[in-house]
């Protein structure tokens, strides 16, 4: 019975959810569009990685149950949809210049989660390495059975 | 190769080549070289790069990489190929930000106008690859449907 549940594809919406809903909760505020520090063209694209964070969203749920024969796909599809926003946060840091908080907001740069301080990019690091680590598995599995 | 799945493939080339030559190279001074903008505004403006060239890989390996055309796998890549130029024509519509460089004093660049008419080159890149791509997509589905026996 439990193997008729998606777990897997419910897994990777929540990781796609977390990423569009809660991009959007965290920069909705006067850290980031709402900065008066925060040139408009700044803000632009502050909108640009909320707007496509729900965008992929809605394209991670959508995709994760189209009807298709490819079973195999859909998932690798709908995994790649779900963590790119991930995997792009975790990529900006390298870039010069870059900080996961503004000066000014230093105190807030490392997020409590389990009793452990984490920024945006240990966040989505383990975030992406879960659900392709959980993806390979599964599909490693289901070859075995197959 | 359709010319369907030629215009899906424009539109995600360019998602990868137009945001980082343009803003990341050609306008540097203007993003990521900008002294006024915080370390953070920096950091988003990386995170739409780094998005815009994985969808546009993403969408050119569907198109490319699979030998089938059926309508979700070209959906997809017509999705990922101008997802990103959605999301910068949506981007506008978030309060306080601006398609060009209204109030940015260390770049202050008007940009064109017709008959008085702010013209964004942005929005009408925006534009002419969503729509590229997108009727890329309803050819591949045209054609997809009128070869099935």
């Amino acid at each position: 019975m439990n193997a008729r549940i998606p777990w897997l594809r419910l897994f990777i919406i929540f990781v796609a959810l977390f990423a569009g809903l809660g991009g959007f909760i965290a920069d909705f505020s006067e850290t980031h569009i709402l900065n008066p520090l925060w040139p408009p063209h700044a803000k632009f694209h502050n909108g640009q990685t909320m707007s496509m964070g729900m965008l992929l969203a809605v394209a991670t749920m959508v995709f994760a149950f189209l009807p298709t024969s490819d079973t195999k796909l859909r998932l690798i599809g709908t995994a790649i949809l779900g963590t790119l926003y991930w995997t792009s946060i975790v990529c900006a840091q390298f870039f010069p210049g870059v900080a996961y908080f503004d000066p000014q907001f230093s105190e807030k740069e490392k997020i409590m989660i389990l009793g452990h301080r984490l920024t945006q990019g240990d966040m989505g690091s383990i975030l992406v390495v879960a659900v392709w680590a959980a993806v390979i598995i599964f599909l490693a599995r289901t070859r075995r059975t197959t | 190769m359709s010319w369907g799945k030629g215009l899906i493939a424009i539109a995600a080339i360019g998602s990868i080549l137009v945001p980082i030559v343009v803003d990341g190279v050609m306008m540097a001074r203007a993003h990521m070289g900008n002294p006024l903008w915080l370390p953070h505004s920096k950091l988003h403006c990386a995170m739409s790069f780094h998005a815009a060239i994985a969808l546009g890989l993403a969408s050119l390996i569907l198109v490319f990489a699979r030998p089938s055309s059926d309508r979700l796998i070209m959906g997809v890549a017509a999705f990922t190929g101008t997802a990103f130029w959605i999301g910068l024509i949506a981007a506008g519509f978030w309060p306080g930000t601006s398609y060009g460089f209204a109030g940015d004093q260390a770049f202050d660049m008007p940009p064109p106008t017709l008959h008085g008419i702010a013209i964004y080159p942005n929005v009408m890149a925006g534009i002419a690859f969503t729509i590229a791509g997108w009727v890329g997509f309803a050819a591949t589905a045209m054609s997809t449907r009128s070869t099935k026996p």
